[in-house]
């Protein structure tokens, strides 16, 4: 982080010094921005070549991350304020959702490992819809057959009502962009509340649904953590890939603009 | 969409012969050796008579003066037979690892010298054998002159062999011992999937019988070459044994004799010690614990030193209703060493007995020194520097009621829970465990594709496995101390690298019978569908039923660099971590904490 200062300060001292001379600062910006944010492509080049002898990938993000700094910084340097033209405030929207999506990675990387470890099973994110196949069926089974015991069909109903849903479809996009256990809470205190109506068998059966009802919140919070996680990565890389087409025209606007090209 | 597939024929176990130059008068020849001709041919298997055995995993080697049969430290899975001449074996390190190496001669220009420079020291586990070879103390003025012996090389290609230079003067200036007609040298390392103990060279013009790991099983079905392996096992295994055990290496020549003659070799458990492991997964830990063969235990008399010679042994105390495991042992560690030399301090009290358990994990090789002979011959000659911290408050007194140790003492810096998981689940086998820490993974399974990419697109481990607290021990091929998975293998498909001590699989030798995935107690060996070289799926001509072979992690050899899961981890969570060895578990962990 030391050096990332160190560059910034230096690049400010370079563009004052420019400034003082009546050189044209936004040109040793830009360039300079578009050499760091070409180095932040090599964290993608790096993960083509695995095999090669190349340092590991967990030392290049450490660069990504410190590179990514500098460029933010030196990007609020480059831009005038305020941002003029559409594809100017488009190419600047695009570069600050990017810099967001990756300082939200950074934080979701060292939060998400910790939220999933307190989960009592790990499960691999391909694995999750088979074992939710797998719940869905026990607790299918399992509420028909409380409907035999000669208690009613209390626990039967509330499984068709309440628990059927659960059970039977995905949870929604809200859930997966801030996964909760309030869906889960709410569903064992019902749970709960229908003790009184049940004998034994049905208790028994309303306890084993509950212990399914925790386990699909698992797999749930489980999928959600980590499929978000992998969404956002998905996300910033594919903008990044936007980015760079727009910043390629931005260049040659640049140049047309001035006559150069 | 469908598979595109060629139809093969089935592989069969003797598909790749150790040699193809046997010929059926060699093998007819050979029958009429000893002890060949000794043996009855009635005892083999109708599908692997005693001919076939010869022709299929045997080869003849024509050996000449100082040509070298194999090196310290080298893995192997053959044995050899003297048919005629002599052998001689070194009782001193003789070539230092790189000399020796099995290399073919190569031209070297610029080129692969910056290609040397840019790969760096090489990534290799075949360092660990000779850190335990230690020089005895005081060479005679003779070995201390001694020059390093030269080598020369025979042969072209594959056929390379490594030959010593004037051998009388070589043999003239270090320890060694002889091997004459009809004896067999080498099985050691083949029977326990351990490295080379000593380097074997031919002293006169020699013709030797190289006999695979799996014929020698074979040949077992025979009593006489069976009682033939067993004697050379026990007679050799104890020399070579005690003169490399750091402990004894001031101890003189003339009294490491009668420690050679009183010492006794004893083995615990079962060599194939999976097929009971998997029995009792289900059992509560301390009727598993139980279960296990008893070396040494606590509170009894001490009687003689241990030291492990192969397997692992678990060192444990009584702790409640149940045992605690404080640490376990490998090969070359010692058991029963305090408790010796607190009794000879101590003289006039009585003595102390053992103050924990040993207990054999799986299958343990073990030589135990009587106590007398400890006192002896080897407690004058062990530097106060090597010797164990003395027994301050011992838990164990003839006569004196049994004090109850606090749970809270973490041994060694590392926890107990951990310590108990990795011996329940046999961990402490491995070497290159893959360790991943989920506190810091984030699932993006980074790992998964970079194995997947570096092994023509099916990757070779799971990133799943057993788990303690944050660790997830994934089922990726730990590259066992003590392979299990090799076994039964047939035909020797999987086997260990010469030099680096790997496992690997060689896939034109591998029949996909499916024994080494099932003996692995770990299930990190996985049957995959053999795919030709265009990346067609090989199917059974007769059945049409896809033919399979074992896969597993292969560490990327020839990759010259980590492998590829490690170096693509862009959290630092995945390590490989050597559990065989408790000192560097121990460093690992405490570096981790810091």
């Amino acid at each position: 982080m030391t050096i990332t200062l160190l560059a910034v300060g230096l690049t400010a001292q370079a563009v004052q010094w420019t400034h003082n001379r009546l050189g044209d600062e936004s040109t040793l910006t830009g360039w300079t921005l578009l050499a760091s944010t070409a180095g932040l492509y090599l964290l993608s080049v790096r993960k083509q070549f695995v095999t090669a002898r190349l340092g590991r990938v967990s030392a290049w993000l450490q660069v990504h991350v410190y590179m990514g700094t500098f460029a933010s910084i030196l990007f609020l340097m480059h831009i005038g304020w305020p941002v003029r033209g559409i594809f100017e405030t488009l190419l600047a929207v695009c570069f600050t959702i990017v810099a967001f999506s990756g300082i939200v990675l950074g934080v979701m990387s060292r939060r998400t490992p910790k939220r999933l470890l307190a989960i009592p099973v790990d499960r691999r994110l391909e694995q999750i819809p088979a074992d939710r196949a797998t719940v869905a069926r026990e607790a299918h089974e399992t509420a028909l057959a409380s409907a035999q015991f000669g208690e009613g069909a209390t626990l039967a109903e509330y499984y068709k009502q309440s628990l059927l849903p659960f059970f039977q479809s995905p949870r929604g996009v809200l859930y997966l962009m801030v996964p909760n256990g309030i869906l889960r809470r709410k569903l064992l205190r019902e749970l709960g509340d229908l003790e009184r109506y049940l004998a034994d068998r049905g208790n028994s059966s309303r306890t084993a649904l509950a212990a399914m009802v925790t386990t699909k919140d698992d797999l749930d919070y489980q999928y959600a953590l980590q499929a978000r996680l992998r969404l956002l990565f998905t996300f910033h890389l594919s903008l990044t890939w936007a980015l760079a087409i727009m910043i390629g025209v931005h260049v040659v606007l640049v140049y047309r603009f001035q006559g150069t090209l | 969409m469908t598979v595109e597939s060629v139809e093969v024929e089935r592989p069969d176990r003797w598909d790749h012969p150790l040699s193809t130059t046997m010929s059926r008068e060699d093998v007819a020849w050979l029958m009429r050796q000893s002890p060949f001709s000794l043996m009855n041919g009635e005892r083999f298997a109708r599908n692997t008579p005693l001919a076939d055995v010869l022709s299929n995993d045997t080869r003849l080697l024509h050996l000449s003066p100082g040509d070298v049969i194999f090196r310290e430290g080298q893995y192997g899975g053959t044995a050899y037979l003297v048919i005629s001449g002599t052998v001689r074996i070194f009782l001193t390190q003789l070539l230092k690892q790189e000399e020796g190496s099995n290399r073919t001669r190569e031209r070297s220009g610029w080129l692969d010298l910056l290609a040397k420079t840019w790969r760096g020291a090489k990534r290799s586990m075949a360092g660990r054998p000779n850190t335990r070879r230690h020089n005895r103390a005081k060479p005679s003025a003779k070995q201390q002159q001694h020059a390093e012996p030269t080598i020369g090389y025979r042969g072209e290609g594959a056929d390379t062999r490594i030959f010593l230079q004037d051998v009388p003067r070589v043999l003239a200036e270090y320890a060694t011992s002889s091997v004459e007609v009809g004896e067999l040298f080498g099985e050691m390392a083949a029977v326990t999937r351990s490295p080379r103990e000593f380097t074997a060279v031919a002293e006169t013009e020699c013709l030797v019988l190289e006999i695979r790991w799996q014929g020698l099983k074979l040949l077992k079905q025979d009593p006489a070459f069976r009682d033939l392996l067993d004697e050379r096992y026990r007679s050799e295994v104890l020399r070579t044994h005690l003169r490399e055990t750091a402990l004894f290496r001031f101890i003189p020549e003339e009294r490491l004799e009668p420690i050679v003659a009183a010492t006794k070799l004893e083995s615990f458990g079962n060599l194939e010690w999976y097929a009971e492991y998997r029995k009792r997964m289900n059992q509560s830990p301390g009727k598993r614990i139980e279960a296990e063969p008893m070396v040494a235990e606590e509170a009894s008399y001490a009687t003689g030193l241990w030291i492990i010679r192969g397997g692992f042994a678990r060192l444990s105390r009584r702790q409640g209703a149940g045992h605690r495991t404080l640490s376990y042992l490998g090969k070359g560690q010692i058991f029963g060493l305090r408790e010796l030399v607190h009794n000879s301090q101590h003289s006039n009290s009585p003595p102390l007995p053992y103050q924990e358990s040993l207990r054999a994990i799986g299958y343990v090789d073990a030589l135990c020194i009587p106590k007398q002979v400890v006192c002896e011959h080897i407690l004058p000659f062990i530097r106060k520097a090597d010797l164990p911290s003395p027994i301050e408050s011992p838990r164990y007194q003839f006569g004196q009621p049994v004090i109850d140790a606090p749970l809270d003492i973490a041994e060694h810096n590392v926890e107990t829970g951990l310590l108990e998981f990795l011996v329940d689940q046999r961990l402490m086998n491995g070497q290159q465990t893959m360790v991943i820490d989920t506190e810091r993974c984030t699932r993006c399974d980074d790992c998964v594709r970079a194995c997947a990419s570096t092994h023509g697109g099916t990757p070779v481990f799971v990133r799943e496995g057993p788990q303690y607290g944050p660790w997830m021990f994934a089922h990726a091929c730990m590259h066992c101390e003590d392979p299990v998975c090799m076994i039964g293998c047939p035909t020797g498909a999987i086997h260990r690298d010469h030099d680096s001590g790997l496992v690997q699989i060689n896939s034109q030798t591998c029949i996909g019978c499916k024994t080494c995935a099932e003996s692995c107690p770990y299930s990190n060996i996985r049957m995959v569908v053999a795919n030709d070289e265009r990346g067609r799926a090989k199917v059974d001509q007769t059945n049409g039923l896809p033919i399979l072979q074992a896969s597993k992690c292969d560490l990327c050899k020839g990759s010259n660099s980590k492998p590829a899961c490690q170096s693509a981890c862009p959290h630092d969570a995945l390590v490989r971590v050597d559990l065989s060895n408790f000192g560097q578990l121990t460093q690992w962990l405490e570096r981790k904490a810091s």
